[in-house]
């Protein structure tokens, strides 16, 4: 099942064109990786399909259903969660009340709820526990009392990993997680990713890191100013010429 | 024994806890600086004032009914304004101030210039401070919920907020809804305590000197908001110096407080934090402050247990 | 008659649009509501008004004292109370209460020092009048009209014509990069307050002479309606303080004629209300774009 279609999606700032006529299909339960040089568009695109930007033209389907220009809130409220290239965490709130608040969309709770208090009890106790699990889930359970700000660069990354994970997403969009790790931090996240992918998420990527989007990735699309020059499985992408001319090739 | 003159002092200290809590909320939980709290103090002092004189209504539906209105102009005020950058909003309510004080001053029913005079007395300080108490409670209550959770992600990063599934107009007009009521709250016990309103009274100078209360005791500290809404009720009443200069005071200490220390006196401090120093100072370094007093005690107390800095 | 409230209307815009460009160039440059810039305005008044008074100095040098004096306090306000927080990386809302607490002090301190009443400003200029058409336009009129368009030449001059102002707009662009690229930002920023605060300073002596009165209290509401201006006009936009300074002193003067004076003041904020509305980015302003 496809979960996610871009059909000839182009984004205008302006004059500059930073994404022209993008196509991307994403099946079930598929880790996706979208590579490209700085610049070539991938953050755009996660911002499209995050809704915090409307695609000047094209189409981008969730599960079937055009989601062009929906607000971020109700695209989180569908199913899409999202991390942030830099990185975007509630800095003065505990490592718990992050993920908490990424479980947001799948609570209830209102004034009313606040303000009576028992009823309110046991659902935020459902909400603690939930949280709770997913810090695990990322190795976090012991910082679950730190402010957010007070963790360590990887640390971090993976606490907005769980946070959301929270929001229950039938698909995850992760902005170059692996962004300022270590080799060994990079493996362990990649093993996580896996474990993510294992639990039945369908997870869209960008990152810079060869090893882990060859490592992990099913399959892999390639941007270059703005437009996608090559898709398919890692092996095929390392022999692309294309590919090599625009990207690899650069790199050394 | 407590004279009158303490009483009072005290009295209005309790009022100046209720509003301040309501601009807590709005601008120390949420994030958003509302520069008109003095306008939803007006609005549910005068709806209160006009309800028992010109209807009779009792004292409390009087007191509601003005906290009721404010509140109600809250979200009339929010639905277009909290689209808006924080700068913006800032000014927006600036205006709106400035629009309810000419409004009223205008207004027959208001008494236009001359204000309304000859409300009943029927606040006194235990009926204040009971609603204090409870105004208290109240934000305790939220500041532990799904719905204070997602005020303070607002505050905290309004994009990953929304990315969160948080709708943050809609939660930043419950909150500015939330923080009016209050405002009119504390305005109807002021009219029916001070027993006559006057448009002046509710400048935008009105507005700063709440706004002072959160900062000096901490913007998003319940405990603080207290402390502060006491220091400045108490201060111009014991210094004659601050009394006569009281702008130039809080001119003064709203640059110092963010130049120096911007999380106010008590910033981040929660109840919870209070707690556990005490159980810590009780029970000696033995138990472990933070984890310690978790158990048993319900799932709502996790959040107020929070891990502070230094 | 309509045509002599739009004369009138003009005059009044055009010194809101010489305090406009004070908020639109700093929140230009530091996305800060600079709350403090309406006592800027009302403390040149004042300079001129005692250096003419009490001194017995020439009102043109008066204006350009004002200039000056207000140009130092501008540049002493944002050391004092805007810099550290830039470099402490606070938050946007502690420079706004800071912005906020620096208005109230200043209108503060010159209420003490002065006291409450309006002061008479001098005549320094006889009064003539002109007649187009069935309206009158008097010299001061012309005056106001004349300096306000050349002080907004002239900064419209700087930054686009000079190395100092090309400085500004790359800071207001990008400050970190501006940065690497080897500029003094906290150089350009107080460069910017310089002559943000300089611009009000006119405002404040011109509006001294044409309405013939001073007061602390002066500040606030003009800063407010200027800021206004700004907005209309589309906020970070020079020309757009120019455009939105006029339309809204001609939208007062109108608003006045016909329909009530006790509302004059609730007109600009009603006004402001309504384009945050409708076009937040004001009628020369570009859509911020989100950077995530």
């Amino acid at each position: 099942m496809v979960v996610l279609e871009l059909n000839e999606v182009t984004m205008r700032f302006g004059g500059l064109t930073a994404v022209n006529r993008v196509n991307l299909l994403l099946n079930e339960n598929e880790i996706l990786g979208l590579i490209g040089p700085n610049g070539a568009g991938k953050t755009t695109i996660f911002n499209m399909i995050t809704g915090i930007y409307t695609p000047s033209a094209g189409k981008i389907l969730f599960q079937g259903k055009e989601i062009n220009g929906l607000k971020s809130y109700l695209l989180t409220r569908k199913g899409i969660a999202r991390t942030f290239q830099n990185i975007r965490l509630f800095g003065e709130l505990t490592v718990l009340d992050n993920v908490k608040i990424g479980g947001h969309v799948r609570s209830k709770g209102n004034l009313f709820g606040a303000l009576t208090r028992l009823p309110a009890m046991a659902e935020e106790r459902r909400i603690a526990e939930k949280a709770r699990s997913f810090l695990a889930f990322m190795g976090l359970a012991a910082k679950e009392q730190e402010l957010a700000r007070n963790l360590s660069y990887g640390e971090q990354r993976r606490l907005e990993i769980a946070r959301a994970m929270a929001s229950d997403p039938t698909l995850l969009l992760l902005d170059e997680p692996a962004a300022g790790m270590n080799p060994q931090e990079t493996m362990a996240l990649m093993e996580m990713i896996r474990r993510i992918r294992d639990k039945g998420l369908t997870i869209l990527l960008v990152e810079h890191d060869m090893k882990l989007v060859m490592g992990i990735c099913d399959r892999v699309a390639v941007l270059d100013y703005g437009e996608k020059i090559a898709d398919g499985t890692p092996k095929e992408i390392q022999s692309n010429q294309r590919v090599i001319a625009a990207y690899l090739g650069e790199a050394g | 024994m407590i004279n009158a003159y303490y009483l009072q002092v005290l009295t209005i200290m309790g009022i100046n806890v209720i509003m301040a809590l309501g601009l807590n909320l709005i601008t120390g939980v949420t994030g958003q600086l509302s520069l008109g709290h003095a306008a939803f103090m007006s609005i549910g002092a005068y709806a209160a004032a006009i309800l028992t004189l010109n209807y009779g209504a009792p004292f409390w539906l009087a007191l509601l009914f003005g906290a009721l209105v404010a509140a109600f102009f809250g979200v009339l005020l929010g639905f277009p304004t909290l689209r808006l950058s924080g700068d913006y909003l800032a000014i927006a309510t600036m205006g709106f101030g400035e629009i309810t004080r000419v409004i009223l001053l205008n207004l027959d029913i208001a008494g236009r210039a001359l204000g309304i005079s000859g409300i009943p007395h029927s606040s006194n300080f235990s009926t204040v401070w009971i609603l204090a108490v409870l105004s208290i409670v109240t934000m305790v209550f939220v500041g532990n919920s799904r719905l204070g959770r997602a005020f303070l992600a607002i505050r905290e990063d309004e994009i990953a907020a929304e990315a969160m599934g948080v709708n943050s107009t809609y939660y930043k007009i419950q909150a500015f809804a939330l923080g009016s009521f209050f405002a009119g709250l504390g305005g109807g016990l002021y009219a029916h305590y001070i027993t006559y309103l006057n448009p002046s009274d509710f400048g935008f100078m009105k507005s700063i000197e709440i706004l002072n209360m959160v900062v000096l005791g901490g913007m998003g500290s319940i405990p603080g908001t207290i402390l502060g809404a006491g220091v400045l009720t108490a201060v111009p009443e014991v210094l004659r110096a601050v009394r006569e200069y009281r702008m130039l005071f809080y001119g003064g200490l709203l640059v110092f407080m963010m130049i120096f220390k911007p999380n106010g006196l008590l910033g981040g401090v929660h109840f919870s934090t209070i707690r556990n120093w005490l159980i810590r100072i009780f029970k000696g370094s033995a138990g472990s402050p933070a984890g310690g007093s978790r158990g048993g005690t319900g799932a709502g107390e996790d959040a107020k247990t929070r891990v502070q800095e230094g | 008659m309509f045509l002599q409230q739009l004369i009138n209307g003009v005059t009044l815009g055009s010194t809101y649009a010489l305090i406009a460009l004070g908020y639109t160039m700093v929140y230009g440059i530091i996305l800060l509501i600079n709350f403090a810039h309406g006592e800027i305005y009302m403390v040149g008044s004042f300079i001129a008004l005692i250096l003419v008074v009490s001194y017995k100095v020439n009102i043109v040098a008066a204006f350009f004292a004002a200039m000056l004096g207000c140009m130092i306090l501008g540049v002493l306000m944002e050391r004092i109370a805007y810099r550290p927080l830039r470099h402490k990386n606070s938050n946007r809302l502690s420079a706004l209460i800071s912005a906020i607490g620096v208005s109230i002090f200043l209108s503060n301190l010159v209420l003490m020092l002065r006291g409450p009443q309006t002061t008479r400003f001098p005549d320094v200029i006889e009064y003539q009048f002109y007649s187009i058409g069935p309206a009158q336009i008097s010299n001061l009129q012309i005056l106001i009209i004349v300096i306000s368009a050349a002080l907004m030449l002239g900064l419209q001059y700087i930054v686009m014509r000079t190395k100092v102002g090309k400085a500004m707009r790359a800071t207001s662009m990008d400050m970190q990069t501006a940065y690497l690229m080897g500029i003094n930002v906290n150089r350009i920023v107080a460069i910017t307050f310089a002559i943000g605060s300089s611009l009000g300073a006119a405002a404040g002596v011109l509006v001294g002479i044409y309405f013939n009165a001073v007061s602390p209290l002066m500040g606030t509401m003009a800063g407010m309606k200027a800021f206004t201006a700004a907005v209309l006009g589309g906020i970070g936009s020079i020309p757009g303080a120019m455009l939105g300074g006029v339309l809204l002193g001609v939208a007062e003067v109108l608003g006045v004629a016909y329909l009530s004076s006790s509302y004059r003041d609730a007109i600009a904020f009603g006004i402001l209300i309504i384009i945050l509305l409708i076009k937040p980015s004001g009628i020369l302003g570009q859509r911020a774009l989100k950077k995530v």
